[in-house]
């Protein structure tokens, strides 16, 4: 972290900054970094192929979710951003009792429990396709809803539940919408309470989706005006350019100050970082490979603020893949590749530093309560000896820079293991996200590595939506095609603080692309969110990193932290960032 | 008419060999009296040994990525230093030339060589055979082609036979509206006309009278072309749709180069971009040469 560090002492001290006297109005631009995605999504339900970093930012300072989490580094809910006051349990935590705030949509019409119901019965509709679904949780284990008043709903839960991790990983999903605008099954269609029937809201959910896919008629579209965030759309380009103006009307936080928020794309992190020396941005980042030179950017009136995220970076294997897949799914196969990954040397060569070792589920980096000290420790350090042992004695002839192959089929413990064929060579296709010049180095490094123990790794880039894309579940046949991905580091944000893998490990988990199955893994989650004492949810949280990091679902790379921040020395009241993502710009100044 | 036919029409294996001849060695002579047709030929074949056969004197390791010498500065041991994943940076550019030289130089050729054709059928042919031809040609021109090579490179993994048969697709059109426009020309001239009349078959007239014709025309053309497909491959590469590492290519490497600009690497950006801008100079060099020399009304000037 030196060089970072450095850099943020540098920063305090350039001149060119503002005067501290606040001001209203001016714009903010703000770069969409590389790794975030560029925003092609406006409805605040996501498929996995639209769940990026950058629509989830764009739909968030639009439609405020129930609980809005970090701001101010805090992993508690912040009371001024959050549209309902904290939840509370009842009849042994099989209740939950939502009170909303009084607060308006920009049409003028009140927030009400009926707009919370909404999401949940679009939520249900949506089913596996949406990125927040798990098998058995958040909307399935809501029994039924009962609407108290205009402003109160309980929702009967169908057991009961550690509220501590209901109210950070489930009702942290919540995105109240405007039912009242948007339940309708046409555009010209009459509002009705369509979402109240599986088979309505089903045909609600499609009309809002076909809507949605219109990305040139964001702006002219009514639907999308109807808002309750602090922002509203007056300006969209379907390359991910956005410029929001503050929405009057908004009463659930303080008004913005700002005039005008533009989130700008980037094709690569040159052309961002030539932007930014320019001073163009008002928030933008340096690119990792430029952090050497950063008191060029200090210079241009900056300080640099790095922004760990609550999150963790891997490389996305596809257990379902007919030819590689049955090679995949053996623990020592997966176990011989991280042997190849060497983490302490990528940090130290490619990221100067400006990340952490990731050997498991749970991020050491930001500090967060849940991170036990074994997360710190590398089960499968960094050994090409060791790897090609492991392949040799499950049944492999290995050739180092050649193709090793399976000459020993079997499920003997010295034979290749169920459904590897004999001649089955260990050939693998990465595809990674193009224009993040670390990211390349390591995924050319890897390769060369998994070379030395005759692991044949071919490489290819696509852009962050096009390599997400890729990566869906599939159940084998010849369409499930890809392999492995790396979607950019970090490949996971938590947008709630409660770090648990259920969407990621768990078996059918929205985001668990590669489908890995588990029933260890599958446990442990269970035992996390059900867990009664606070004693067993340590024991819990214990057990569950130490199994993940053990049953490698993914292979592990570096965490990298979401970016090196240059924040305008005009801009107030950006720092400290959030650790799970998001931005705020109703909460900046802009200074004289 | 049919008296005077016998005497324009040239018979073709007496007369024209011998001339051939000569033309050639004049051809030649005013090739050789051209310093920069001379400066540009040495540039190339410079740069054709560096590349290929630089690698058997210099030896390095362009597969292996060595973490512990990244971004080292130039030194004895790596006298244009190491890049960002530890490559020995001299060892890269020679292979890295072979990738563009072996794109630019074989995505001519066949640019070339389709399009010649292309054009000529078109030319030779009956005015309804011609207008749709060129209105392929013209369609095809008026799609930017930096759009149509993204579009291949990213359906397809990007290989050596890839990105050849990539950048020749948007190349051959040019050669075709030439070679027409000399066919347009030669089909009027008498010797072609007695061919017909002869009752040569259109395939031979083509290849035997048209094309050698327009010879001149074509191999100017193809020394601008490998020019222009190693400047294609550079832009691709340096949009990220080059060949995957670890094999590389100039522009690859130049745009890697770029993202430490700031960082003050000037190793990993001045060796790629000055190879690339001498072997197009060199190629254009010999392109204006090779035009002066085999231009009879250039070359008496």
């Amino acid at each position: 972290m030196g060089v970072i560090t450095a850099a943020c002492s540098a920063g305090s001290t350039t001149a060119g900054g503002g005067n501290g006297i606040p001001t209203t109005g001016g714009t903010v631009t703000f770069a969409e970094n590389q790794s975030s995605g560029t925003i092609n999504w406006i409805f605040p339900l996501n498929s996995l192929a639209v769940d990026l970093p950058s629509n989830v930012d764009f739909q968030y300072l639009q439609w405020e979710p129930l609980y809005w989490f970090g701001q101010r580094g805090s992993l508690t809910p912040d009371p001024s951003l959050s549209l309902a006051e904290p939840p509370v349990y009842s009849n042994g935590d099989t209740a939950v009792t939502i009170t909303l705030k009084p607060a308006h949509w920009s049409e003028g019409t009140p927030i009400t429990s009926r707009d919370v119901e909404f999401f949940i019965n679009l939520a249900r509709a949506y089913e596996s396709s949406w990125s927040g679904f798990v098998a058995g949780e958040f909307p399935a284990n809501i029994r039924s809803i009962q609407i108290n008043s205009a402003r109160s709903l309980t929702l009967r839960l169908t057991k009961a539940f550690s509220p501590s991790w209901y109210t950070d990983s489930q009702l942290s999903e919540i995105i109240p919408l405007p039912q009242q605008a948007w339940d309708k099954t046409s555009s010209t269609g009459a509002v009705g309470n369509f979402d109240l029937t599986s088979s309505g809201a089903a045909k609600v959910l499609a009309f809002l989706l076909g809507q949605a896919k219109d990305t040139n008629a964001y702006t002219s579209n009514k639907l999308w005006q109807v808002v309750d965030g602090p922002w509203h759309l007056n300006e969209y380009d379907p390359d991910g350019y956005a410029v929001l103006t503050p929405n009057l009307k908004y009463d659930i936080g303080k008004k913005p100050t700002i005039g005008k928020f533009i989130m700008e794309p980037f094709t690569s992190d040159a052309a961002e970082a030539n932007e930014l020396s320019t001073g163009g941005l008002t928030y933008g980042y340096v690119p990792v490979s430029d952090l050497s030179a950063s008191a060029r950017f200090t210079a241009a009136g900056y300080r640099l603020v790095p922004w760990p995220l609550l999150s963790i970076s891997y490389i996305v294997l596809n257990f379902n893949n007919p030819t590689i897949g049955p090679a995949l799914k053996q623990l020592y196969v997966r176990q011989a590749m991280q042997s190849l990954i060497d983490e302490p040397a990528y940090l130290k060569s490619f990221l100067g530093q400006a990340g952490v070792p990731d050997y498991g589920p749970v991020p050491i980096e930001p500090s967060n309560p849940y991170a036990t000290a074994a997360a710190r420790t590398n089960p499968y350090p960094y050994s090409p000896s060791h790897a090609i042992d492991l392949l040799r004695a499950h049944g492999w002839h290995v050739v180092p820079n050649g193709t090793t192959t399976c000459t020993h089929p079997g499920v003997s413990a010295d034979e290749c293991g169920p459904g590897v064929a004999a001649g089955t060579k260990l050939q693998l296709s990465l595809q990674y996200v193009a224009g993040l010049p670390y990211l390349s180095n390591m995924m050319q490094a890897l390769k060369s590595a998994m070379s030395l123990a005759g692991i044949t790794v071919s490489l290819s880039q696509g852009t962050e939506g096009q390599v997400v894309g890729t990566a869906t579940a599939c159940t084998g046949g010849p369409t499930c095609k890809w392999q492995a991905v790396q979607w950019g580091t970090p490949s996971w944000i938590w947008g709630a603080p409660y770090p648990t893998g259920e969407q990621l490990f768990s078996t059918g988990g929205g985001v668990n692309a590669g489908s890995f199955s588990n029933p260890t893994v599958d446990a442990d989650i269970a035992a996390i969110e059900t867990a009664p004492t606070a004693a067993a949810t340590r024991a819990a949280w214990a057990r569950y990193q130490a199994d993940v990091a053990r049953l490698l679902p993914v292979l592990w790379v570096p965490n990298t932290v979401n970016q090196v921040s240059a924040i305008s020395n005009k801009l107030e009241g950006a720092t400290p960032q959030n650790p799970l993502g998001y931005v705020a710009p109703s909460t900046w100044t802009l200074t004289k | 008419m049919t008296t005077l036919l016998p005497s324009a029409y040239a018979p073709p294996d007496e007369d024209v060999i011998p001339q051939k001849g000569r033309n050639l060695r004049a051809a030649l002579h005013a090739f050789l009296r051209n310093r920069l047709g001379v400066l540009g030929t040495l540039l190339v074949v410079g740069m054709a040994l560096f590349c290929f056969v630089g690698p058997l004197v210099y030896h390095t390791d362009q597969v292996h990525t060595h973490l512990n010498q990244v971004h080292l500065s130039p030194s004895a041991a790596h006298p244009l230093g190491t890049d960002d994943v530890g490559y020995d940076e001299l060892g890269r550019l020679m292979v890295g030339g072979q990738s563009s030289l072996e794109v630019g130089v074989a995505a001519a050729l066949i640019a070339t060589a389709f399009g010649a054709l292309w054009g000529a059928i078109a030319g030779f042919a009956s005015r309804w055979v011609d207008s749709v031809m060129m209105r392929v040609v013209d369609a095809l021109l008026s799609v930017p082609p930096i759009l149509l090579l993204l579009f291949l490179a990213t359906i397809h993994q990007p290989s050596v036979p890839l990105l050849i048969l990539v950048v020749s697709i948007v190349s051959w059109l040019i050669p075709s509206r030439l070679v027409r426009g000399e066919v347009l020309v030669l089909k009027e001239r008498d010797f072609v006309r007695a061919a017909r009349l002869f009752g040569v078959k259109r395939r031979r007239i083509i290849l035997r009278h048209l094309i050698p014709n327009a010879i001149g025309t074509l191999v100017v053309n193809a020394s601008f072309q490998v020019a222009d497909a190693i400047l294609l491959l550079a832009s691709l590469s340096y949009l990220g749709l080059g060949l995957p590492p670890p094999a590389a290519d100039w522009g690859g490497m130049l745009s890697n180069g770029i993202n430490y600009l700031y960082s003050g690497y000037w190793w990993l950006v001045y060796p790629p971009g000055l190879a690339i801008v001498l072997t197009v100079v060199g190629f254009n060099f010999i392109g204006d040469a090779l035009r002066e020399a085999l231009e009879v009304r250039l070359r008496e000037r």
